[in-house]
Parts: structure tokens; C-alpha cells; sequence
């Protein structure tokens, strides 16, 4: 495990990276506190346009559908000095509200790409759940396949391929089960109809309880 | 000199009267004088003597028919357009192709109900007296007919046709006339032939069934056969057979077929050398228009490595491609009805992330 923003070894049990001090409360006091509500792109940078930006929807929702658990988001934009790619990914995944196909996904599947054109530097974050099926060397083989597209100022076509390869190594480690149906709508109306959006649920506790075994 | 002075009142009241008796004569004429009437009933004929209504046709005989004593009745009118009910079946208006040429009377011939095609079980051998009644047919004689199947004008005519392409042409047509479910035998050479002499000079044999022109064959000398392209020899081909076609009668369907493959072997000699390239070394036998020409012969001749190498090729390609397919499959996104489930995993939280500790990784692609 390391630092996202120094890359220095960290241990599970620490709060703070030992060498620069980075931590969950540290990047809050930089970015704040609060939940955000975002698109699954975001482009702060202005590289998308409109075609691009509708067809990487469409992408991203075929994604969503075959993982019914995930959802990527990407980011694009030009970051201040004092701010790394990762930190804000870790600040996105844990202070995100992404308006995925289905808001109840959990952001701990959440997988996060992070482009900064003017650094030239892209990022993959993931979610806890996702740590051990794209570790860091999968992730760095991706993103160098994708390099050469985003040398070429091919953004779109980045991210597009990046879903791709994302796609093919998650499914090495999952299990493939029938489409479910879509079910009926669990209430009559819905709160978009009244112009209201609906933030996602409280996030849950990490770690599930633990069932102490019985007694003989 | 006035205009009274010179007319005679005398003369003028004689010529009056006399005007005044001639209009009442003439219109007691009319009166009188009997119009020739028709019988509407049908005339009666004497079963027992048919054909008696037209001897008159014959030589000798008055075109008119004998008036009848009674002035004013006339028995019989011009009925030949008029089939009468009470005549026998075997008389009619038809019956005067007996005296008239044949095609004088084209128009009035019963219209034929189109022609089933011979099946191909069904064909039969040109009888083998025969077969050799083609070899030794003279050369000079270019309608083929063993059988004289064909009526006296329809052979005079394409006679004439043939000596006349024959003697304008380079290319010399022949033309072998078979019967409708006949067949020249696959051990006759068709370049053995009124003497092989369709070896010895640019020539076209067509062998044509009579009533059946799709079954028509046509051979071709070898000089006048590399002249064009085997595309245009098949048009070529199938041109006659179409025009042929455009006919019901068969012996109509034997001339337009004769005339359109002369008009054909006059363009394509067009194409021909003045003078003909000699074939040294190649057999001296007829070649047929046919589509199986258009297959390459030298694939079947290939020797047993390259149809070794060939197949091993084909094998390695259809693998490739399999398993290009399955690596495709596995690789693409596909869009079917089928999710991927991850599996759950209990994860620490580092860092103070609720969600996420930060983990990935990060490339820079500066240039």
C-alpha cells in the first residue's frame, strides 16, 4: 500500500502517511467536508465535446449494466500545484455522489480515471473492493496502453478504451450470471418528476458485523 | 343581245316535261328493281361431300358462285371468316392451306400450347445408322437432316439461308437437326462430321433439337473458338437460344435460331486474323460453348503438394479464425443478456477513507 500523494509505503493501521502527513482529514480540510454531487464525467478542462460526451454515456452505462455493481467516472481537468491526481481521486471516491444508472452503487466499487492535460498525467483510484482485482500493475499496464491516445489529445478515445481494458480485467475475477429482469419500481412516482434529485444513501458501515459463533 | 332573246319558250317547256318524266321513271325504277338479300340461316353442306364449298378455289372453276334461277336470292355469301356450327370439325377456313401456301395463312394457325421440355432421363441416342449418315454427310452440305424431319419450305429456306452464309462468310455454319428428345451420342466426335471437314476450315456446328432450342449446342472450330472471350462466346450462345425463343412454332424457332447465330458468326469473324493461326500440336477437335468452360481447368490439375499445401493453409485460417472469434468474444464487451458479478471482499480502512484508501496508479505521458 502506498501514499496517494507521496507514493510512500503506508501500513493498514495507519491514520497518516508518516512522511507528508497525508490523511482522509487532511485532504478534507483542503477540499472540504461535504458530499458533492457529480456526473460520471466530469470536464472541468473542456476537451469533451457534446458527441463525445453523449457516446462515452452510452459507454459507460453498457458498463454499468454488465457490472452491476460498479460504475467508472472520469475526471478532466487542470489541477493546482499543491493537489496529485490520486489525492483527488481519494477525495471523489469518499466524498462523491456520482449519478450513476443506479444511484445505490457503492462508491467502494467506484472506479475512478483522472486526467490532467496540462501536467499530461492520467490516473486510475479505485474503490476497496476493487484493490485486489486491479492492483496497481494492471492499472499500469492499462494506462500505458492508453498512452499513446492520450498523447494524441484523444480523450474521449482514452477514456472509451480504458472502460474497454477495465471491462477485460475485471472479468477474469468475476462470475457471469443471467441479466436480471428489471424489476417494478418500488413506488409510484418519482422525486426527479418533482424536479428533486435524490443524493445517494448514507454510506454503510465498511466492515460487516461480525457473527460471533455459538456456544456448544 | 339580251339573254331572253336567244332561249326559245317551245324548247324550254319540251325539255321541263322531259325532265318531269325522267325523275318519275327513275323513282318507279327503285321502287321496283329487287336489292340481292342474304340469308341469315347458315348455309346447309352435304356432310357426305366435304370441302364442296370451296371448289370453286380450284383451277377451272368459276370464282363466283352460280347465281340462283330465283332472281333477287342469293344462297350463298363470303362466310370464310364465319365458322359455321353445322360443318364437320374437320372442315374449317384452315382447310385452305391444302391449296394456298402455308404462309399465306400464318395468321390463321391454332395458337400451340407452350412446349414441355424433354426431361434429361427421357433423351435418346441418335439411332446408330444414323450416326454414320452423319459422317459421311458431304461437306458442301451444310443442313444436317437425317431424319428430314423439317417440311419442304422450311428446308429450302434455311438451305438457301446456309449456302448463302457459306459463300459470304469465313466461318462455315453447320447445322445438325436432331428431334425433339434425341441426342447426339457421347461416342460420336462431332468433329468427324461431313468428313471432318470442320476441323479442316473455321466452322460452327449447332446441333439443334428440334422444339427444344435451350438444349441447342454449338461447337466450334478451334481457330474461330480463340477468337473471343468465352463470356462473348456464351452471350453469343444464349442470344440465339433467346431470340429463338420469341417463336411457338418450331420450324419458326429452327429459322430465327439460324439467322441469329449467321448474323452472330459474321460479327465474330470480324475478330478473326485473315489468316487463321495454325494449332500445331493441339488436337483437332471441336470445342463447345458451354459455362462449364468458365471453370479453371488447372485447379484440378494441380500435383498432390499443392493441394497438401492448400488444405493445410485452409485448416491454420479456419483456426486462426476460431480462435480469433473466441478471443474476441472474451474480450469485447458483449451485449447480451449476461452480467458479471464481482465478489465481495472485506477491506480495512486506511487513511480515514470510508470508500477508498486512494489505491491505483498514475502515468505521466509527456512526450
Amino acid at each position: 500500500m502506498k501514499c496517494p500523494h507521496c507514493s510512500s509505503p503506508l501500513s493498514p493501521s495507519q491514520a497518516s502517511c508518516t512522511q507528508c502527513g497525508f490523511s482522509a482529514s487532511a485532504i478534507r480540510a483542503y477540499l472540504g467536508a461535504d458530499w458533492v454531487r457529480l456526473e460520471r464525467l466530469t470536464d472541468v478542462a473542456g476537451r469533451l465535446n457534446l458527441r463525445e460526451t453523449r457516446h462515452l454515456e452510452v459507454v459507460l452505462d453498457e458498463f454499468e449494466r454488465r457490472f452491476p455493481q460498479c460504475f467508472m467516472a472520469a475526471y478532466i481537468g487542470v489541477l493546482p500545484d499543491t493537489l496529485t491526481l490520486p489525492d483527488l481521486g481519494f477525495w471523489l471516491i469518499n466524498h462523491g455522489a456520482f449519478q450513476t444508472h443506479q444511484i445505490s452503487r457503492r462508491n467502494d466499487f467506484a472506479i475512478v480515471m483522472l486526467m490532467d492535460p496540462l501536467r499530461e498525467e492520467a490516473a486510475f483510484i479505485v474503490g476497496y473492493a476493487l484493490e485486489r482485482i486491479l492492483t496497481e500493475p494492471v492499472l499500469v499496464k492499462i494506462l500505458s496502453k492508453l498512452s499513446r491516445k492520450l498523447k494524441g489529445g484523444s480523450i474521449a478515445a482514452g477514456i472509451e478504451e480504458g472502460c474497454a481494458l477495465i471491462d477485460q480485467a475485471l472479468r477474469r475475477s468475476a462470475r457471469q450470471e443471467p441479466r436480471l429482469r428489471e424489476s417494478a419500481p418500488s413506488m409510484v412516482g418519482d422525486a426527479s418528476d418533482l424536479g428533486l434529485q435524490s443524493l445517494r444513501p448514507a454510506p454503510r458501515p465498511i466492515t460487516r458485523p461480525h457473527v460471533t459463533p455459538r456456544a456448544h | 343581245m339580251s339573254l331572253h332573246a336567244r332561249i326559245d319558250p317551245a324548247k324550254a317547256v319540251i325539255a321541263a316535261f322531259f325532265a318531269m318524266v325522267c325523275c318519275a321513271m327513275a323513282q318507279s325504277i327503285d321502287e321496283e328493281l329487287p336489292l340481292p338479300r342474304w340469308e341469315r340461316e347458315a348455309p346447309r353442306v352435304d356432310a357426305s361431300d366435304p370441302g364442296n364449298a370451296f371448289n370453286s378455289l380450284l383451277p377451272g372453276e368459276t370464282l363466283v358462285p352460280a347465281l340462283p334461277e330465283e332472281p333477287g336470292m342469293l344462297r350463298f355469301g363470303p362466310r370464310l371468316n364465319d365458322t359455321p356450327t353445322s360443318l364437320s370439325p374437320q372442315i374449317g377456313p384452315t382447310d385452305l392451306s391444302l391449296f394456298l401456301h402455308g404462309s399465306l395463312l400464318q395468321q390463321a394457325k391454332p395458337a400451340q400450347a407452350p412446349r414441355v421440355p424433354t426431361p434429361v432421363m427421357a433423351l435418346r441416342d441418335l439411332p446408330a445408322d444414323l450416326t454414320k449418315a452423319l459422317t459421311e454427310s458431304p461437306a458442301n452440305t451444310y443442313l444436317i437432316d437425317p431424319q428430314s424431319l423439317l417440311p419442304e419450305v422450311a428446308r429450302g429456306d434455311l438451305e438457301r439461308l446456309l449456302d448463302f452464309h457459306a459463300g459470304d462468310a469465313r466461318i462455315r455454319f453447320y447445322l445438325l437437326v436432331l428431334d425433339a428428345d434425341q441426342k447426339l451420342p457421347d461416342t460420336i466426335d462431332p468433329a468427324l462430321i461431313a468428313f471432318g471437314a470442320l476441323t479442316r476450315y473455321p466452322s460452327c456446328l449447332a446441333i439443334y433439337p428440334s422444339g427444344e432450342p435451350w438444349r441447342a449446342r454449338v461447337l466450334l472450330s478451334p481457330s474461330v473458338h480463340d477468337t473471343a472471350s468465352h463470356e462473348t462466346l456464351l452471350e453469343m450462345a444464349a442470344d440465339c437460344i433467346r431470340d429463338a425463343q420469341q417463336a411457338d412454332d418450331a420450324d419458326e424457332q429452327l429459322h430465327r435460331y439460324a439467322v441469329r447465330l449467321s448474323t452472330r458468326l459474321f460479327w465474330l469473324q470480324k475478330s478473326m486474323p485473315e489468316k487463321p493461326v495454325a494449332h500445331v500440336g493441339v488436337s483437332p477437335s471441336l470445342r463447345e460453348i458451354t459455362s462449364a468452360d468458365a471453370a479453371p481447368k488447372t485447379a484440378l490439375l494441380l500435383p498432390l503438394w499443392s493441394k497438401l499445401l492448400l488444405g493445410c493453409s485452409a485448416t491454420l485460417l479456419i483456426l486462426w479464425l476460431s480462435m480469433r472469434h473466441l478471443v474476441m468474444r472474451r474480450t469485447q464487451p458483449t451485449t447480451t443478456g449476461q452480467v458479471w458479478m464481482l465478489p465481495e471482499v472485506e477491506a480495512q480502512p486506511r487513511l480515514g477513507g470510508a470508500f477508498s484508501a486512494g489505491a491505483g496508479a498514475v502515468l505521466s505521458y509527456k512526450r
